[in-house]
C-alpha cells in the first residue's frame, strides 16, 4: 500500500514541504530527511527523552509522534535554539556549569528545560527535577544539569 | 512498523464510519503515546490509522447537566491543569499529573490511556472511585457504560471495532467528600506498582458511602467491594482503616513483572490503601 502523504512542517522557523509515508516518525524526518541530528535516537519507547523536541512550545518525544501529526505545527529542535550565532542562556549555563558529559541527552535536556522555564520562569529545585523526569542522563550528571537550569532561570 | 494509511476525520460520526468501513483493519489513534510504541514493536499492524486530533468536540472539558464531561482527546496535561477538573474531581487531576513524563502528558490523552487499559495506568482508579461513566460513540449512536464495565480483561475493553470512546462523565460528588489518590512506583515515569483511589462521603464522623479503587494489582482496575463494605456505615478510625486495607489486599489479583512480584504488590495494596484512607481523612 505504502502511499505517501504531503506534509508541510515548520521546523526552527523554516517551512519544509515533504512527501512521507504516513508511518514515518517525526524523529526520522528530522534526522534523516532534514539532517537535524540534534534529536537523538535513544530508547525509541518514549522513556529516555533523548529525542525530545518542542511541538508548539511543548516538549514531546519525537520517536512517538508521526510526521503527519506534526504537520501544521511549530517544531523546535536544538539547532533552532541559538539566535544569530548566540547560544541560548540555557545552553550557556550548561557549558558554564559543566552540565554536559557525553552529550547524548543534552539536546533533549535543554529543550525540556526551555519548555519548563517558559511555563515556570522561576522554578525551585524540585520543579526543575520534576520538569526533567522524562529525560535520562546515563553519565549521572543530574546535579550539574539542575544547577545549570536554575542558573539560567536566575539569569546567571 | 507496517505501512498504513492515515485518515483524519473531523467529526465523531465520520470517525465511526471509517472504523466501520475498515472494520478489522483500522485503529483509532489519540495521542499515540501507547499506540506508536506498539506499532513499532509490531504488536499491532492496522492498515488504517484513524487520527482523532481534528475533532474539536472530543477535546472539550465541560460541565453538562451537573456532571463533569471530559472529552477522550483531552490530554493528560489539560485534565491535570483544568480548573473545572481540579474543583470537581481533584483526585483525577492529581492522577493525571502523575502519568508518564511531561512529554507523555503533553500528547497522551485520557481516552487513549483508558482504551489501552494498561496495568498500572493512573486515571482509572480515581475515575472508578468517582463513579465515572464511559460515553461510547458507535454506528447506532452513543451508549453509556459504567466505567467499571469498560475494562474487560488484560489490555482489553468493551469497545467494539467500530466504536470509539467519546467522553468520560463524572457525576456531581457529595459535599464533604474525602478523597485521595496515592501511587507507588520506583521511577517517576513508571506506571503504578499499586495505585489506590478512595472517595468517602463523610457525615457526622461516619462514612456514609465509600468507594475504594485499585490499579496495577489485577488484569483490570477494580473497586474493592470488601474494603468499601468495611468502611460503609462506620466511623473510619485506625481499626476500621486497618480492616479495610486488609480487605483490599485480599481482593487483589496481581501479576509478577519486572517492576514487582505478585506477592510484593499484594502486600503493598494494604500499605497504600491504608495511606490513601489516612490521607483522605487528614490522618497523616
Amino acid at each position: 500500500m505504502a502511499t505517501r502523504q504531503q506534509v508541510q512542517l515548520n521546523v526552527n522557523g523554516e517551512v519544509y514541504d515533504l512527501e512521507v509515508p504516513p508511518k514515518r516518525l517525526l524523529l526520522d524526518v528530522l534526522r534523516d530527511d532534514l539532517g537535524l541530528t540534534g534529536a537523538r535516537r535513544g530508547c525509541e519507547d518514549g522513556f529516555c527523552g533523548a529525542c525530545t523536541v518542542l511541538l508548539d512550545g511543548k516538549a514531546v518525544h519525537s520517536c512517538s509522534v508521526l510526521a503527519v501529526r506534526a504537520a501544521g505545527h511549530q517544531v523546535l529542535t536544538i539547532e533552532g535554539l541559538a539566535q544569530n550565532g548566540k547560544l541560548h542562556p540555557i545552553q550557556e549555563a550548561f557549558i558554564q556549569h559543566g552540565a554536559i558529559q557525553c552529550g547524548y541527552c543534552t539536546p533533549g535536556m535543554i529543550l525540556a528545560a526551555r519548555a519548563l522555564l517558559d511555563v515556570n520562569p522561576h522554578p525551585m529545585e524540585q520543579d526543575v527535577r520534576w520538569g526533567l523526569t522524562g529525560n535520562l542522563c546515563r553519565c549521572t550528571g543530574y546535579v550539574k544539569i539542575v544547577e545549570a537550569v536554575l542558573a539560567a532561570a536566575s539569569g546567571q | 512498523m507496517e505501512d498504513f494509511e492515515y485518515l483524519k476525520p473531523t467529526t465523531t460520526a465520520e470517525a465511526v464510519n471509517m472504523l466501520a468501513q475498515h472494520s478489522g483493519e483500522a485503529r483509532a489513534i489519540a495521542g499515540g503515546q501507547s499506540l506508536i510504541p506498539m506499532l513499532r514493536a509490531r504488536l499491532v499492524g492496522p492498515a488504517y490509522l484513524i487520527g482523532l486530533e481534528a475533532i474539536p468536540d472530543l477535546a472539550r472539558i465541560q460541565a453538562v447537566d451537573g456532571s463533569l464531561r471530559i472529552g477522550a482527546m483531552a490530554t493528560h496535561l489539560e485534565v491535570a491543569t483544568s480548573a473545572l477538573v481540579r474543583q470537581r474531581a481533584s483526585i483525577l487531576a492529581e492522577a493525571e499529573g502523575l502519568v508518564g513524563s511531561p512529554a507523555v502528558r503533553n500528547l497522551g490523552t485520557l481516552g487513549g490511556n483508558l482504551c489501552h487499559n494498561e496495568v498500572g495506568a493512573d486515571p482509572p482508579p480515581p475515575l472508578l472511585a468517582l463513579g465515572a461513566t464511559a460515553v461510547i460513540a458507535g454506528p447506532g449512536g452513543d451508549r453509556k457504560l459504567p466505567l467499571e464495565q469498560f475494562f474487560t480483561g488484560f489490555l482489553e475493553t468493551a469497545l467494539a471495532e467500530d466504536e470509539i470512546l467519546a467522553y468520560v462523565d463524572i457525576p456531581a460528588q457529595p459535599p464533604g467528600l474525602a478523597s485521595a489518590y496515592v501511587k507507588y512506583r520506583l521511577r517517576a515515569v513508571d506506571r503504578s506498582i499499586v495505585g489506590v483511589a478512595v472517595a468517602l462521603a463523610i457525615e457526622g464522623g461516619v462514612c456514609r458511602e465509600a468507594k475504594v479503587a485499585l490499579g496495577g494489582v489485577g488484569p483490570v482496575p477494580f473497586r474493592s467491594r470488601g474494603a468499601e463494605a468495611v468502611l460503609s456505615g462506620n466511623h473510619p478510625d485506625e481499626r476500621t482503616i486497618e480492616q479495610a486495607a486488609g480487605a483490599a489486599m485480599a481482593e487483589a489479583r496481581p501479576m509478577s513483572d519486572a517492576h514487582a512480584s505478585a506477592d510484593y504488590r499484594r502486600k503493598m495494596v494494604a500499605v497504600f490503601t491504608r495511606r490513601a484512607l489516612k490521607h483522605a481523612l487528614g490522618m497523616g
